[in-house]
């Protein structure tokens, strides 16, 4: 069976073009998934309507993804070929629920001859609270093993876009240096985890808002808009959406085991 | 019929397209073996972590090599156990998101079956029905295979499977992980009969296997034969030689209590340690004696590889079977739960 015109192929040396960025993102059929963590986050903006699927369901993501997916398209009633962008959680988060997001995002985008977005989880996060007037945002996602995915972002003149200020990380909450402003907000779900505190974030009430814990596909999908129309970032060819993990210790299990 | 197929139940990544009518058409492989060598076996996080930077550039190199236009086939089969659940989780989410944006049907398939079918990619494949012997990285077991698909478990390893065997033995003797076919061309230098190792369970009736006594056995050997830590390489050799004469026989005798007890005419051997040349050539001379006749891959289709769950897939999509949208995968799943394949 042939398929419709897929023109976005690497050339020969393997290189792959820059994807054309349309400027009419308002009218764009994009679908952002984000499975990084229990939730089970979908979202399909099509003709100028959004559709969602918004849930918790731990470890179930593989099973129920793409029959939601099939389900918002159906009401959307648009099919896979019409998709002008595939938007996903790239993490940081859960190892194989970020890679579920990228295979099914590679997957649908290579099918669909569209680019992919890989967003930050804790950016998305970020957004949300942006979105309810938060100005100066630290995201706290929990990593397990007593550690966070911890970023800190700055809102700026009349953008809603959360901009990073250092770098993404991983590490145990008690070696975060930064004192927060009076005004931070804070989000994540990495607030509502017991582990040690440094003293001037102990000494603080924090109240985290439960609603803004994890990535909403919804709003990545926003984000992704606005990074693209304001900030002119670009969308990858979906061989490129790759997960991005931050903890890279992986092999404390597997050492090899001398004399054995 | 036209069927994409991907593997990556383990430590490679695995892309082909097989055509009912013009055969295999193109086959892609990237081993991470090197990877994991410095780990001395497979991290299954890491293994993950490659499995999903290159599936899709080999998809797409696939239709390239075939001189196909991109998307054009009528199923996509994935490996969906058994294996290391993260990375069968790549190829599974990839292989069904793909084929539900191309609009074909897709097909879990069995790691195993994939394994075992291998041989029909020949150009002369054993017809049914046949005994299979299955000695691969983690699977040992004798297979009666009736019809495509009805499979029923002679026997089963009752600890290290075959292929595990090789490796570890292997790595006792200094090889570099996967050490199986270092370890064989080590014994093709040894003499034979200078060690004889124990040969596991063939006094006892049924078909099962056990490896674990043999390697105790290659331990306590290198430990007498080391002088300060270093077994002379030739004494190495005639060791390895022991183990893998062992290790032979061992299967060899199984297999024709196998043929005999189903009297099929016809053995398939499938799995990593199918490559091994000494194996081949045991079982050549068994079933000369037996009057049936022994079938295997070329020696890439041994190990892992895209082509056999294509293969595998396409008999299963032929028939009709296909997989719903719910992507699920296993560590483990026995052989012979699988549905028959009506051909
Ligand atoms: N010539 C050989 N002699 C002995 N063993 C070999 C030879 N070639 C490969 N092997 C062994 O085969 C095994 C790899 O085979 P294969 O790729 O089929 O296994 P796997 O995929 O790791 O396991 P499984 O298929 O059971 O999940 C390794 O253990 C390797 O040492
Ligand atoms: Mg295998």
């Amino acid at each position: 069976m042939a398929h419709t015109g897929l023109s976005y192929e690497p050339d020969l040396c393997g290189r792959l073009p820059a994807f054309p960025t349309p400027a009419r993102y308002l009218v764009m059929n994009i679908l952002s998934i984000d499975t990084t963590a229990d939730l089970c986050s979908i979202a399909l903006d099509a003709g100028g309507n959004s559709f969602v699927f918004h849930e918790s369901r731990p470890r179930e993501h593989a099973k129920i993804l793409l029959p939601e997916i099939t389900r918002l398209f159906h009401e959307a009633g648009i099919k896979i070929q019409d998709l002008d962008l595939v938007v996903f959680g790239r993490g940081p988060g859960s190892f194989t629920g970020v890679r579920i997001a990228a295979s099914v995002a590679q997957g649908i985008a290579l099918a669909a001859g569209c680019p992919v977005f890989p967003v930050s989880t804790l950016q998305s996060v970020a957004f949300s609270a942006a979105k309810n007037g938060a100005r100066s945002i630290w995201v706290a996602l929990d990593a397990r093993m007593s550690e966070w995915y911890f970023a800190r972002y700055n809102i700026s003149g009349s953008s809603l876009v959360p901009e990073l200020i250092d770098q993404e990380q991983v590490l145990p909450p008690a070696q975060i240096s930064q004192t927060p402003e009076s005004e931070t907000t804070f989000c994540g779900n990495g607030w509502a985890t017991d582990y040690p505190l440094p003293e001037q974030l102990a000494e603080r009430t924090i109240s985290a808002d439960p609603l803004l814990g994890l990535p909403h596909a919804l709003h990545s999908l926003e984000l992704v808009k606005i990074l693209m129309s304001e900030k002119g970032e670009q969308a990858v060819a979906p061989e490129q959406a790759i997960p991005v993990y931050l903890r890279d210790k992986v092999t404390w299990d597997n050492k090899p085991k001398v004399g054995s | 019929m036209r069927v994409l197929g991907i593997e990556s139940s383990c430590d490679e990544t695995g892309v082909a397209i097989y055509d009912s009518e013009q055969g295999l058409m193109a086959h892609q492989l990237y081993s991470q073996v090197k990877m994991h060598a410095e780990f001395g076996g497979v991290v299954p996080e890491l293994a993950s972590r490659d499995h999903i930077r290159k599936l899709a550039p080999m998809i797409r190199g696939v239709f390239t090599d075939a001189g196909l236009e991109f998307g054009d086939v009528d199923g996509i089969a994935y490996t969906a156990g058994p294996g290391l659940v993260g990375a069968l989780m790549v190829g599974a989410s990839m292989g069904r998101s793909l084929a539900m944006g191309w609009g074909v049907p897709a097909i879990a398939v069995h790691h195993m079956e994939g394994h075992l079918l291998a041989p029909m990619l020949e150009e002369q494949p054993p017809e049914y029905p046949f005994v299979a012997l299955l000695v691969s990285g983690g699977h040992t077991m004798l297979v009666d295979v009736s019809a495509p698909g009805c499979y029923r478990i002679l026997g089963e390893t009752l600890d290290d499977a075959a292929g595990e065997a090789f490796d570890k033995t292997a790595k006792m003797m200094g090889l570099p992980y996967p050490g199986g076919p270092l370890l064989s061309q080590k014994a093709d230098q040894g003499v034979k009969g200078v060690f004889e190792f124990p040969r596991p369970m063939i006094d006892r009736p049924g078909m099962d296997f056990s490896f674990s006594g043999l390697k105790t056995a290659v331990r306590l050997a290198i430990a007498r034969h080391a002088v300060d830590e270093v077994v002379e390489e030739q004494i190495q050799a005639d060791i390895a030689c022991g183990f893998q004469q062992a290790v032979i026989e061992t299967l060899a005798i199984k297999c024709r209590r196998a043929l005999r007890e189903t009297g099929h005419k016809t053995l398939v051997i499938a799995g990593g340690v199918s490559a091994n040349k000494s194996l081949r050539t045991a079982l050549h001379a068994m079933c000369k004696k037996e009057r049936a006749r022994v079938f295997y891959a070329r020696p890439e289709f041994c190990t892992d590889n895209g082509a056999m769950i294509a293969y595998a897939g396409w008999l299963r999509l032929k028939a009709g079977q296909q997989s719903s949208l719910k992507v699920e995968v296993k560590a483990r799943w026995p052989l012979d739960e699988l549905e028959p394949i009506n051909v």
